[in-house]
């Protein structure tokens, strides 16, 4: 309030610092000054209508007004310059001219009225200041508290950005292991197995060169023939051997519950399954024990199974893509779990050879997943079995005895 | 197809290749080494005799590509045939564009790598041929004195035994005698000859008076 009233008499501040203290400082005096001057005028105005009435009430206003302005030395300042024109103009309005403790007292009366009026004023000055920064305050700390807010809930988006990111990587990453996982083996058992032939066959060839000889040498073409048997014997090594891995996989069975086998699977493939907007419906019966077997090896098996079903009904476009889920135990004590989708089902012919190594409909598939998922489930001591289902669609049953009846 | 003393190195990790390939080559009576490995090869003292190399491009370790490439940068120009139980076409472009004879997939058939085997060591021979017969010229040319050799730098430019005899300011006789040591050190029996060895020495051009 001081400086904008120093702003507005003196105009903006002049690049001397000092002497703009100063000036600042100085300001509320002259105001003061200004305002008795005011009161004088005003006093006298009124002396000359109201004869003989003595008034102070310009002086008192002009007290209280320097005081408001410039705090307790302007205040002062004022009372100090009133007085001599107050008195001045009680006396002239009295008859006798003459100065009366009475008159002293009014003026002290005065005095402490203008100060205990801008103490006050000053004290709520000051608590509507206290309250108006506390409510600066506050609306500062709502705007920090909104900011905050914002910053949580675009984080929480990210979050969710970032989770729902998470889990298509995971599945794409579920997706290629199998397929690169696949491949390779597919390529280790080419090898495998084609070295053994490239030799028997170059074996083969020099055994019929020595054969064919002017005089045929039939020491040599006989170490060629053993040479051919050698290797034929280590082919059907590397395929005795990759058997026994397929099925030494198989770590040692322990109890597995179906419906959280089944629900982790989903879970898995939640991402891949919204993506081709497929409705699974799932009937898993609540009160089915759990089996014996490996669990890792289920679940890819049903990671196999579910995604193929995912993969049919993508191109499907002309109806709604259902994948119905169903788990009981059958009257034969056997757990029976089925996969059945609406989707595109099985091309002529195909069915027969369902579960053949390298036999695939799609474009880009190996042929080995259904292969490997039999596989699976015949070392559990169970069958999976693929029907057509009607009107549309595919059909995918595992049978699993209860009783853990592997055959090996 | 009995070869001279010819060497056929075979580069494979298995052993019934090895086997079945040294086989086959002894039916056809060429010699053949086998290594499991590119070092155990690099390991060997080679013959200086006509070789060619049969490398396996799935090794342990480094592969037969890079393998090739090792041996063109330390210039060791052995032909090589390559065989491999999964080649793919980029694969074999590749290790032809480097400088391979051949690229044969197993199982492959014994003519096949028997013909592939010839072609490499028939043009082992003829590098050897050829780098036998410029050795032989250099030193030819080696026991050349300086003026000899003045003489025979202009001598092969076409000039006449008078012109010669001016340019180096000697007499047309001295020159015709020159010239004679010139013929017989060289081996040459015409001016034809001699200016055909020349050029394969790049004489002319690199030791021009």
């Amino acid at each position: 309030m001081r400086r904008l009233a120093a702003n507005f008499l003196w105009g903006s501040p002049s690049a001397d610092q000092s002497g703009r203290d100063v000036l600042q400082r100085l300001t509320p005096y002259l105001i003061a000054l200004l305002l008795v001057g005011l009161a004088l005028l005003a006093t006298a105005v009124l002396q000359h209508i109201y004869v003989r009435r003595p008034s102070l009430f310009p002086f008192f206003a002009a007290i209280a007004t320097a005081a408001w302005f410039g705090g307790r030395g302007p205040g002062f300042f004022a009372v100090a310059v009133s007085v001599p024109f107050g008195l001045y103009f009680y006396g002239v309005s009295r008859s006798d001219h003459g100065l009366h403790g009475r008159d002293v007292l009014l003026f002290v009366f005065f005095a402490v009225c203008a100060f205990v009026g801008d103490a006050l004023y000053k004290h709520r000055r000051q608590t509507e200041e206290t309250l108006r920064k506390a409510h600066r305050q506050l609306q500062t700390n709502a705007a920090e508290l909104q900011r905050t807010n914002n910053a949580l809930v675009a984080e929480m988006a990210e979050r969710q950005r970032t989770e729902a990111a998470l889990d298509t990587t995971r599945n794409e990453l579920a997706r290629a292991a199998r397929l690169t996982s696949m491949a390779e083996m597919a390529a280790s058992i080419a090898h495998e197995i084609n070295q053994p032939l490239a030799a028997i066959v170059t074996n083969a060839d020099t055994c019929v060169r020595w054969l064919n000889a002017p005089t045929p040498e039939l020491d040599e073409a006989r170490e060629a023939a053993k040479r051919i048997v050698r290797d034929a014997e280590r082919a059907g090594q590397v395929v005795t051997r990759i058997r026994a891995m397929v099925k030494s996989v198989l770590v040692e069975p322990v109890q597995v519950s179906l419906r959280a086998s089944l629900d982790e699977v989903l879970a898995l493939l939640q991402a891949e399954i919204e993506k081709h907007r497929v409705t699974v419906h799932s009937d898993i019966d609540p009160a089915l024990p759990a089996f014996a077997g490996d669990r890792i090896q289920m679940q890819q098996v049903f990671v196999n199974l579910i995604t193929n079903a995912v993969e049919s009904l993508s191109q499907t476009i002309d109806r709604p893509r259902h994948l119905w889920i169903a788990a009981r135990r059958t009257p034969e004590e056997d757990l029976e779990v089925t996969f059945r989708d609406d989707g595109q089902g099985f091309a002529d012919g195909v069915l027969a050879r369902l579960f053949d190594s390298f036999v695939t409909t799609k474009a880009d598939g190996m042929g080995m997943g259904l292969s490997i998922c039999r596989t699976v489930v015949q070392a559990h001591g169970g069958v999976l079995v693929a029907t057509p289902a009607l009107p549309h669609g595919a059909q995918f049953t595992i049978t699993i005895p209860l009783n853990g009846g592997r055959d090996d | 197809m009995i070869e001279d003393d010819a060497i056929v190195y075979v580069i494979d990790d298995d052993d019934s290749i090895r086997a079945a390939l040294s086989g086959l080559l002894r039916s056809v009576g060429l010699k053949m080494v086998g290594f499991g490995s590119p070092r155990e090869f690099l390991a060997h003292t080679r013959q200086n005799v006509p070789s060619c190399l049969v490398l396996d491009v799935r090794l342990p370790g480094a592969s037969g590509l890079e393998f090739q490439r090792e041996l063109i940068a330390v210039r060791d120009q052995i032909p090589i045939i390559f065989i491999t139980g999964h080649g793919d076409i980029p694969m074999s472009v590749r290790a032809m564009k480097a400088g391979a004879v051949e690229f044969l997939t197993k199982p492959f058939r014994d003519q096949d790598l028997l013909d592939a085997i010839q072609n490499a060591l028939a043009s082992d021979r003829a590098r050897r041929e050829q780098e036998r017969s410029i050795a032989d010229l250099r030193e030819r040319l080696a026991s050349l004195t300086e003026r000899e050799r003045q003489v025979m730098a202009i001598l092969v430019q076409g000039q006449l035994n008078k012109q010669i005899g001016a340019a180096l300011g000697t007499t047309e006789s001295t020159v015709k005698a020159h010239r004679a040591q010139i013929m017989r050190k060289m081996h040459a029996a015409t001016l034809a000859d001699l200016i055909r060895m020349a050029g394969r020495l790049q004489f002319g051009t690199e030791a021009a008076v």
